[in-house]
């Protein structure tokens, strides 16, 4: 069951985060800053970070390069309610980039094709739409 | 009694006997009865060169031989006429030399005897001193009758003094009737001398001068008390005559048989009050201009030292002052002084001569005076102009050669600008120039528009000396007001600098609003993304009502966040594009009074709406016009709280259409005007801030403009100027 942390600053976005990704069979961890989520991710145990960018204190891009300092390897899914952020090349090290929205499908699929790419079983959920 | 009169013969004795010894004339007494010599005094030793002894005891005879032929004769004489008188005697001397004598002698009686006692006197002294008397009289006939000659010269020579003398003179009786007048006064009075003696003071001296000046009491205690009186400085008019300044003078005199008269001299003094007068102006003039650096005042208190005086100043009827506008390339009137008719004119002259005494203290006054567009001759200053390119005539000429110039005649003189004359209604005036070296600055013009008085030759010199002084003056106001013009617009550019610098606050404020549009983005998308997420949840799973009502609170938490949002941002930076077409705007101002009538008639607002007809079509949003008008509307309903008018009009105004929106309400305070547009600005403790600054911003997009006036407690006007499209 891979274990995914939700980095955002916005008490009600990481509530919707957990709620949808458990759902979706995921194990859920959150933080609700750049320093936080530096924390965990360096005690290990995490296999991808969904990473806001705009956040008071340290923001979205600084925390991607720690995170990355501390593991290369790490899959980080950039989402954000900027497009503009695409183009600063920082965001080029993220996984991927998803642009902020009420219908998560986007945000999951990405989340289903890093975790693969890693060989890493995505967890076999019974899908929100079925449901 | 008797003891005074027994003394009284031995007094008189020694008194005779001094004055018998003392006597001039030789006296001798000779006994009638012996012929001897008696007495005698020292005249008579000297007269006859004897001495007292020889003469003691002689006989007459003895004495005198000549006599004995006479003796019986005389002798007889005295007996009869007790006195004889021989007018000339030879009289023998102790020498043998003979003088010829008078003698007067009277019988006496001395010592008891007969006798008689002669007095002889030198003939020839006696005749020499008649002779002397002679001629003294004879001299003094002479000195008196040439006396009388010159005293008859002198009279005339007096007469034709007094009848020459500038001096009006008259001289009065005791009844104050006239006795002699000189020509001087009878002259002056075009009467003749025969006419005007007899007359009493009363017939010819006005009332005011009798009585309320108080001559005839003067010329009674002149009369009484012998006191001379002089008055000075009288003003005395007289019809046909301007005014005159007058001293009078009453000394007392005497006339035919010692009898009390007066003499009144009336000396006219109105040259030398003017004369003192000029000075006095010139330096006040000078003064006055030192003292001020204000054009208008300048100007004014020059052309009040042209026109004021009356009797005693250049006293001109008009005075205009026209000053060289080198940017028109005229030379102008800039202000003139004086009535424009006759009844105008005394009202002006009394009041002014009757309140002022100097020229500096009319000019403390001037701030009293009515404003220039209130004093008379506007219409004749408006009308005053010439090239300053017309160097051949009248005034130019003036200036240009720098020489003041009088004008007889100014409708038949070929030097006027013919236009110039037909403007100034005048044939007779005095241009001179106001220059400065080779600075020429402008021209004072006068005349006696009203009275006709001649300008004489030193009115002419006069006004150049005061147009010399006033050129100097009105340059220096010139050059101060340029300098205050140019420290006016320095001021002005900076204002301007500043209106457009808040101009571009404004523009930066609203190109920061593209920017937190975009940072408001994140905020809007969050709590979107985070309701549609939790909404899809509930619909994924409408059983869980657990799970779902946490979904639901979260959703309202959310939405109330969007709402604030909107609030307080989104309307900010609404309108985006402009939809325009061409349209008529009267009935977008009408939607607008419909909508909102319901509001006025609570308040009891009354409306007025006035649109120039056949206004052009223009290019509006009308949508977003709507909502302007709307605003204004809005807030001026709102000023007007308890009742009030509502006044729009629409107007033709140049290449736009003016749509004015009026209220009568409480205005806007002068140190907030500038703010009303701005951003989150706002006085009502209802209101936004918003709606100027959006309507701003929408009207900014036609190309349309805003101004704002407002007085306080009379009201405010919005006026948009809507430019008119090109057809």
């Amino acid at each position: 069951m891979p274990t995914i942390l939700v980095v955002d600053d916005d008490e009600n976005q990481r509530l919707l985060y957990r709620q949808e990704l458990e759902l979706a069979g995921y194990t859920v961890e959150t933080a609700a800053n750049g320093p936080q989520a530096i924390d965990r991710v360096s005690r290990g145990g995490i296999d991808l970070v969904v990473l806001d960018i705009a956040m008071p204190g340290m923001d979205g891009i600084e925390v991607l390069g720690r995170v990355l300092d501390i593991d290369r390897q790490l899959p980080v899914i950039l989402n954000t309610a900027y497009s503009s952020y695409k183009e600063d090349f920082m965001t080029w090290a993220a996984e991927s980039y998803v642009t902020k929205s009420g219908d998560l499908s986007e945000l999951l699929n990405k989340i289903r094709e890093a975790l693969a790419k890693r060989g890493l079983e995505a967890p076999e959920e019974e899908s929100p739409a079925q449901e | 009694m008797n003891d005074a009169s027994g003394t009284k013969p031995a007094q008189n004795s020694s008194v005779w006997k001094a004055v018998f010894e003392r006597a001039a004339n030789a006296i001798v007494v000779v006994s009638l009865e012996t012929g001897q010599v008696i007495e005698w005094n020292q005249a008579t030793l000297a007269l006859f060169g004897y001495t007292a002894e020889q003469v003691a005891g002689m006989r007459l005879v003895e004495l005198q031989p000549a006599i004995r032929t006479q003796r019986e004769a005389l002798r007889r004489q005295l007996a009869e006429a007790g006195s004889l008188f021989i007018d000339s005697f030879p009289l023998r001397r102790a020498d043998g030399s003979e003088i010829q004598v008078a003698i007067h002698a009277v019988r006496t009686s001395y010592d008891g005897q007969e006798a008689f006692l002669a007095m002889l006197q030198d003939a020839a002294q006696a005749r020499d001193l008649q002779t002397r008397l002679a001629t003294q009289a004879m001299q003094l006939r002479a000195e008196l009758t040439s006396q009388a000659d010159e005293y008859l010269h002198l009279k005339e020579f007096f007469e034709n003094v007094i009848d020459a003398l500038p001096l009006r003179l008259l001289v009065l009786d005791e009844d104050l009737r006239i006795i002699h007048a000189n020509p001087a006064y009878y002259l002056q009075r075009g009467v003749t001398r025969e006419q005007i003696i007899g007359q009493s003071v009363r017939d010819v001296f006005p009332k005011e001068l009798l009585d309320e000046a108080g001559l005839e009491r003067a010329l009674q205690g002149t009369l009484t008390t012998g006191e001379r009186v002089w008055w000075s400085g009288f003003r005395e008019q007289s019809v046909g005559h301007p005014e005159r300044i007058i001293n009078i003078r009453i000394d007392p005199c005497r006339g035919l048989e010692g009898r009390a008269c007066l003499l009144i001299s009336i000396e006219d003094v109105s040259e030398r009050y003017r004369q003192i007068y000029e000075r006095t102006l010139l330096q006040e003039v000078s003064q006055a201009m030192l003292s001020t650096l204000d054009l208008p005042r300048l100007l004014h208190a020059i052309l009040t030292g042209m026109t004021a005086g009356g009797a005693v100043g250049l006293g001109f009827n008009r005075a205009i002052l026209m000053l060289v506008d080198n940017a028109a390339g005229v030379l102008k009137a800039e202000m003139a002084v004086g009535p424009e008719d006759v009844h105008q004119a005394h009202t002006i002259w009394s009041e002014v001569t009757g309140r002022y005494r100097t020229l500096q203290d009319f000019l403390q006054d001037y701030d009293r005076l009515p404003p220039p567009q209130d004093r008379p001759l506007a219409d004749l200053v408006e009308r005053l102009v010439v090239p300053l390119s017309d160097v051949e005539h009248l005034p130019m000429s003036a200036l240009v050669s720098g020489n003041t110039v009088y004008v007889p005649d100014a409708r038949n003189d070929a030097r006027v600008n013919s236009e110039f004359a037909t403007v100034m209604d005048s044939d007779e005036f005095v241009v001179a120039p106001l220059r400065v070296g080779e600075t020429q600055i402008g021209v004072a013009i006068a005349d006696n528009f009203i009275t006709h008085k001649m300008i004489k030759g030193s009115d002419t010199h006069l006004l150049t000396s005061l147009a010399n002084q006033a050129a100097l003056a009105v340059e220096r106001a010139q050059l101060f007001r340029e300098a205050q013009e140019r420290a006016e617009e320095l001021a002005r550019a900076y204002e301007e600098l500043k209106a457009a610098e808040q101009d571009r606050l404004r523009n930066e404020r609203l190109a920061t609003v593209g920017t937190v549009t975009a940072a408001v983005t994140h905020e809007i998308r969050n709590p979107l993304s985070t309701i549609g997420g939790f909404a899809r949840a509930i619909l994924r799973d409408p059983h869980d009502t657990e799970r779902n009502r946490r979904s639901a609170k979260i959703i309202v938490e959310e939405a109330d966040r969007l709402e604030e949002l909107l609030r307080t941002v989104l309307d900010f930076s609404r309108p985006e594009g402009v939809n325009v077409q061409r349209t008529r705007i009267e009935p977008i101002v009408e939607s607008v009074l419909e909508l909102t009538a319901e509001q006025r008639e609570r308040a009891g607002i009354d409306l007025s709406w006035e649109a120039e007809p056949d206004l052009p079509e223009l290019d509006l949003d009308a949508n977003q016009i709507r909502q302007v008008l709307l605003n204004l509307v809005k807030n001026a309903d709102e000023a007007m709280p308890n009742g009030g008018l509502l006044a729009l009009t629409a107007r033709l105004a140049g290449n736009a259409v003016a749509l004015a929106v009026s209220d009568t309400g409480s205005g806007i305070p002068q140190g907030d005007l500038s703010f009303v547009f701005d951003t989150f600005f706002t006085t009502k403790p209802t209101g936004t801030g918003l709606g100027l600054a959006l309507a701003r911003k929408i009207l900014d997009a036609h190309g349309a403009r805003i101004e704002v006036s407002s007085l306080p407690s009379q009201g405010t006007t919005f006026t948009v100027y809507f430019p008119i499209p090109p057809a």
